[in-house]
């Protein structure tokens, strides 16, 4: 049942990060079976909730902003 | 006449609400249709339990139609009759309040003097000169909640906030974290996938100051009671320990110990020698998680400072337990797979509101460790939480700042305080009396054990003393301490002006200057999961507490009321008066605030705004292929932690103390309050500040225990619900008043003249209560049992600290914090006498009074 | 097709749900079949409890949620004048608000007491099984699917203590828990056939607790306890648990039991004792033999 090294916590919470498309996301959930974001635009939080599969390669392109 | 079929979630539970005509003809349960999902199931022990196709909500959710007609509704805006807007804020006749009666005003001259007045106030003294306060769970949904529309209010307008104590769960917050971390739970555990752990495992369950049945999961209802009835079938022995043998306990015990109240952390001590004297503890597993075991050991056994040993003769002598009956709970405890803990989240209970509370809260999570916490059929786990659900749905309960129309996403800009002077809520009349009041601590504390200790002075350097108080939702004239200091405080020219916004007219209503008539939220749109209290935040996933997961729309099912009006309405008006009125509801009426709940969730992924709408609820499925990860199952097995709500330190296997592991000499103690006598390093059962030691025991010789009611939530339904007054457990209505029942030992009661049915005086220095005897096995022999949270307050003299026939024990309990360094609250140390009363009974003035002919229009 | 009620004490929790619901449908509104029931006064399903033991060592509650039976041949029924009582066809016994006006012998002649009087409108009151709602078609239309319609008191009960279904049908979820559980009809109806049935009310019981000589502060599991009824003939036998407990349920009331309380190595220990009343013993302090 052990699980190797969770990719939630390699984001932090309430952190920024940003993906290949040039999208910047807000982690507001970062917990085993939920981590989501919010895209953020202008400062803001838009759009709905993006709801992030740990394993996908979505997780893995995102790059921690400041 | 077609029925209209509309939802809502009220603090009893989700109801389905019958209108005719614009009438509420009747509440009922939700009754799942063929079109919602299967619910789970559970095999266990050759059986498969799944649960009813019904939601269970509580009795008192079956009385919302008679609570929103209630006789004691707050109708009108109303102005206190002998108030005088005075342009300094003096001479107002301070004074009498609680004893004048009220005119009735219009929204336009009641909401146009609070503007002035707030104007006035905050440009004499500055911002933080205003302050507001809430009850908990006025209303249930995420629109209304307090963290919500109140907080969106009140942040934009800049004010004194009222930092509230971890009333519920006091010993485990400043107690929990210092043994086995759990900080961001509020010192509870987690009881991810321990019902399906239970059904399959465990042979005895420790029901400590727990009653399930009563406490109904928080706000789940009956979600749970199946659950115990199935445990129970299955053989399951049920150990409830508690000075009252509640009503889950006198259905369902198989074994009830009474110890003197405040005496069970005694209790765990002598548990914990026995099993050091025979060997009976997991040694492999205290030798891989346990901190500085053998300093505790020494002390259990009498190699401590003290030399005291903690043996079942000693423990006998404190509990008034048999010691051959301890020995028999240790080995029984043991020598079975056994899950207990005190409380419905395993970590409430009203021990924990002794002031030895935090000590217990401590002990009995050792007592826990000892026994390998986190095997299976082993944990903290009280058979109120842990049904199988979905986590990989996100939707927000109240405390999620997320889920709150104060903040982003859901309002477009959040609303920040501009004021950074904060009261403490369970002093705020010393504050007020005094115009000086410290403190340690952050109320709840969930963001890291530091908070705990910051250092809090009212007035803040450089701030003003608060001059205007709102006050919103029901009353604490039953819920706080030594409550007749609220008295004093009210009628204090201190407070320039008071506003009180609530649905009924209870007990602290009749101290404001001016009341402002709230809806109940089937007058108004709403948004609600059922007993979610926050993903991510304090007692993340309580949804666990259910057997089925449900969302609910909370459609307006009636127009408000009389001119009462919507939370959000009052608010958003009073802004607009202020010229912020834009800025505050951001052009969002509070259905379109609902949408953005669905929008900004997993909801809008599962069902359609137009289809949630139309049914009025969703039913979140559990996954037919769900994996199961059990509470604290990490720990102990000492792998990476994989249940939800965790921390990242928790995916080293450690837990959220200093060490990592359950200290049993609390280093986290050691480091910041190594002096602390209420709270010592190493935790310990320790004599009451009022209790049978204490040279006030001589006068006042028995002990009030005021346990979280059976018969109401909070102070809300007792008042207003008159069907609750022909529950003979509850109330008896004699010559115009309901009478709270008191319990009584048998042995007392003869010793004392007193009859079953007798009304009784129940007294000490502060003050005196009637209440009706119930004569009674069910109480320890130094006990007295009545309920707390009485939302009926109705002194003989009104507007005086004088006797009380509504019930309202709390003007007994003491106003002293559990310690110095720990600012809990203790009114289950409570002293106090008891004798018949001979006299002529008062008058029932409570209905004359309370409805003023003016609210009765 | 007779659809009854099962009213399961054992599994009553005393939640008061049943009791709200009645009164949330009934007080205040006039249906097909009743007048409106007061606000106050009346409780057309009653919790009934009552404390069994007479010590703290050992206490329990007893809950008998008590409703009108809807009996083959009512009392009520008897006493009415003018028809003002009737039975429906399925058996549901039911008032006529009208006929019934100044007929206070209607509710005296009830034998469990759930016939009220109502003072202002001077007739007799009682449950009507909620029948106006289980024959009306348009009552949770909206849910499709008429089974999931029962009487108030039973939707709302969150703990299988009211079962509802059809009495005739022996595979019926209601038959077969009468079939499987103690059938403990109410004082004054054993001898009448009734649409609502009692299961589980408890007679009395008899307990205490084991322990070695006082001094060792010990239980003493394992002995046992054998109870004797000379009256008639009827022996029980049980052992004391982890906790020196022993108890015996279902003893017939009103009899002389004699105990006998034994365990290897000690000397035996003798009571007697009368089932008038749930007791406890003793704490039985074994002596060693």
């Amino acid at each position: 049942m052990a699980n190797t090294i969770m990719i939630q916590h390699m984001f932090k919470k309430d952190g920024f990060y940003k993906a290949p498309d040039g999208k910047v996301y807000k982690i507001v959930v970062s917990e085993i079976w939920n981590l989501r974001a919010f895209e953020i635009q202008n400062g803001k939080m838009t759009g709905p909730m993006v709801k992030i599969h740990p394993e996908s390669d979505l997780a893995k392109s995102l790059v921690e902003v400041e | 006449m077609a029925e209209k079929i509309t939802h809502s979630i009220c603090v009893g539970g989700p109801i389905a609400i019958h209108t005719v005509d614009g009438v509420i003809r009747r509440i009922r349960p939700v009754v799942l249709d063929n079109n919602d999902p299967k619910g789970w199931t559970i095999k266990a022990r050759g059986e498969e339990f799944t649960p009813t196709r019904k939601l269970q909500p509580g009795f008192i959710a079956m009385t919302e139609k008679n609570r929103a007609y209630s006789y004691d509704r707050i109708r009108y805006p109303m102005i206190r009759e002998d108030f005088v807007e005075t342009p300094d804020g003096q001479n107002r006749n301070t004074e009498m309040r609680g004893k004048s009666g009220y005119r009735r005003a219009s929204w336009d001259e009641a909401l146009d003097l609070i503007v002035r007045e707030i104007k006035r106030i905050q440009g004499m003294y500055g911002k933080e000169s205003v302050t507001a306060m809430t009850s908990s769970h006025h209303s249930w949904g995420n629109v209304g909640y307090k963290l919500s529309t109140f907080a969106r209010f009140f942040r934009m307008l800049g004010y004194t906030e009222v930092k509230d104590n971890p009333d519920s769960w006091e010993g485990f917050t400043w107690g929990g974290p210092h043994t086995y971390g759990y900080y961001w739970r509020l010192g509870g555990t987690e009881a991810f996938d321990l019902l399906e752990d239970a059904l399959q495992n465990v042979e005895t369950m420790i029901m400590w100051s727990h009653d399930p049945d009563t406490t109904r999961g928080g706000y789940a209802g009956n979600e749970s009671t199946m659950w115990r009835h199935w445990l129970n079938d299955l053989g399951v022995q049920f150990i409830y320990i508690d000075p009252f043998n509640n009503f889950s306990s006198v259905k369902q015990a198989d074994k009830w110990l009474a110890p003197r109240p405040g005496t069970d952390a005694a209790l765990c001590e002598a548990i914990a020698y026995v099993w050091l004297t025979e060997g009976t503890y997991d040694k492999e597993y205290i030798a891989k998680h346990g901190h500085r075991f053998d300093e505790w050991c020494d002390f259990i056994l009498g190699n401590g400072a003290d030399r005291l040993a903690k043996t079942p003769k000693w423990c006998e002598a404190e509990t008034g337990i048999p010691a051959a009956d301890i020995k028999a709970m240790a080995r029984r405890w043991a020598s079975t797979k056994t899950m207990g803990g005190s409380g419905m989240r395993g970590g409430f209970g009203g021990v924990c509101r002794t002031a030895n509370g935090t000590e217990f809260a401590r002990t009995m999570m050792l007592l826990f460790a000892m026994q390998g916490m986190g095997k299976p059929g082993q944990n903290v786990w009280s058979g109120s939480t842990g049904a199988p659900m979905d986590y990989d749905f996100w939707f927000g309960g109240y405390s999620d700042p997320l889920a709150q129309i104060a903040n982003e996403p859901i309002a477009d800009k959040t609303a920040v305080n501009s004021v950074t002077q904060k009261l403490y809520r369970t002093n705020l009349p010393e504050a007020i009396l005094n115009g000086h009041y410290e403190w340690y601590g952050e109320g709840f504390c969930g963001g890291g054990i530091d908070l705990e200790f910051t250092e809090h002075i009212y007035p803040e350097p450089g701030c003003s003393k608060v001059h205007m108080f709102w006050r919103y939702g029901g009353t604490f004239m039953g819920t706080m301490l030594d409550t007749n200091k609220w008295v004093k405080m009210y009628q204090s020219s201190e407070l320039e002006f008071v506003v009180n916004q609530d649905i009924h007219f209870h007990g602290e209503a009749r101290f404001a200057d001016v009341v402002l008539p709230a809806c109940t939220n089937l007058e108004r749109y709403d948004i609600g999961e059922l007993c979610n209290s926050g993903n991510g935040g304090y007692q993340s996933h309580s949804q666990t507490g259910n057997s089925w997961q449900i969302v609910v729309f909370q459609d307006k099912a009636i127009e408000p009321l009389w001119e009462s009006r919507s939370d959000y309405w009052i608010f958003a008006e009073t802004a607009k008066r202020l010229g912020w009125g834009e800025e505050f509801t951001e052009g969002r009426t509070e259905l379109d605030w609902c949408k953005r709940f669905w929008e900004k969730s997993d909801l809008c992924d599962r069902i359609s705004w137009e289809d949630f709408t139309k049914k009025g609820y969703y039913i979140v499925p559990v996954p037919e292929d769900r994996i199961r990860r059990p509470g604290f199952c990490w720990f102990a097995e000492g792998y990476a932690c994989d249940t939800p709500n965790h921390k990242p330190f928790q995916e080293e296997g450690k837990l959220g103390t200093f060490t990592g592991k359950f200290e049993f000499v609390s280093e986290s103690l050691l480091y910041w309050a190594p002096h602390d006598e209420a709270r010592t390093p190493i935790a310990s059962y320790k004599r009451s500040w009022e209790g049978h030691h204490s040279i006030k025991a001589r006068k006042y010789p028995f002990h009030l225990i005021s346990p979280h009611p059976r018969f109401d939530y909070h102070t809300q339904h007792n008042s207003s619900t008159p069907w609750f007054w022909e529950i003979p457990e509850n109330r008896e209505y004699i010559n115009g008043n309901p009478y709270l029942v008191a319990r009584v030992h048998p042995e007392k009661a003869a010793e004392k003249g007193i009859k079953d049915g007798d009304i009784i005086e129940l007294f000490n220095e502060r003050g005196s209560v009637l209440c009706v005897a119930r004569v009674t096995y069910r109480v320890e022999v130094n006990t007295i049992h009545a309920y707390g949270s009485s939302g009926v307050y109705n002194p003989v003299v009104p507007g005086e600290m004088s006797q009380d026939i509504g019930g309202c024990v709390n003007v007994l309990t003491p106003g002293r914090l559990m310690g110095d360094m720990v600012p809990g609250m203790a009114p289950n140390s409570t002293l106090m006498d008891v004798r018949k009363h001979e006299d002529c009974l008062p008058l029932g003035q409570m209905f004359e009074y309370k409805l003023d002919k003016v609210a009765r229009g | 097709m007779r659809l009854g009620i099962a009213v399961d004490s054992r599994m009553c929790m005393a939640c008061y749900c049943c009791f709200m619901a009645c009164k949330d449908e009934h007080c205040g509104h006039d249906s097909a079949l009743s007048a409106a029931q007061p606000m106050m006064g009346q409780k057309w399903i009653d919790v009934r409890e009552w404390e069994r033991g007479d010590s703290s060592r050992r206490v329990k509650t007893a809950s008998v949620p008590t409703l009108c039976a809807h009996c083959k041949d009512p009392a009520c029924m008897k006493a009415a004048k003018d028809g003002a009582v009737y039975k429906r066809e399925g058996g549901v016994v039911i008032i006529d608000p009208e006929k019934s006006k100044g007929q206070k012998q209607i509710a005296d002649a009830c034998p469990i007491g759930v016939v009220y009087w109502n003072e202002e409108l001077e007739i007799p009151q009682k449950c009507t099984m909620c029948a106006e709602l289980l024959e009306d078609p348009e009552y949770l239309s909206y849910l499709g699917d008429r089974s999931l319609v029962k009487p108030r008191c039973v939707e709302a009960c969150p703990n299988k203590a009211l079962i509802f279904g059809d009495l005739d049908d022996p595979n019926s979820e209601i038959s077969k828990l009468i079939a499987s559980e103690k059938n403990t009809p109410l004082p004054g109806l054993e001898d009448e056939k009734t649409l609502v049935k009692w299961l589980n009310v408890p007679t009395v019981y008899l307990a205490g607790t084991v322990y070695q000589p006082k001094e060792l502060d010990e239980v003493l599991p394992g002995a046992v306890v054998k109870l004797t009824c000379r009256e008639t003939g009827e022996t029980w036998q049980t052992e004391s648990n982890y906790f020196g407990d022993w108890e015996v349920e279902w003893l017939p009331k009103n009899k002389n039991i004699e105990i006998v309380i034994e365990a290897k190595g000690y000397k035996p220990v003798t009571y007697s004792a009368f089932t008038d009343a749930d007791h406890y013993v003793d704490m039985t302090y074994l002596a060693k033999a």
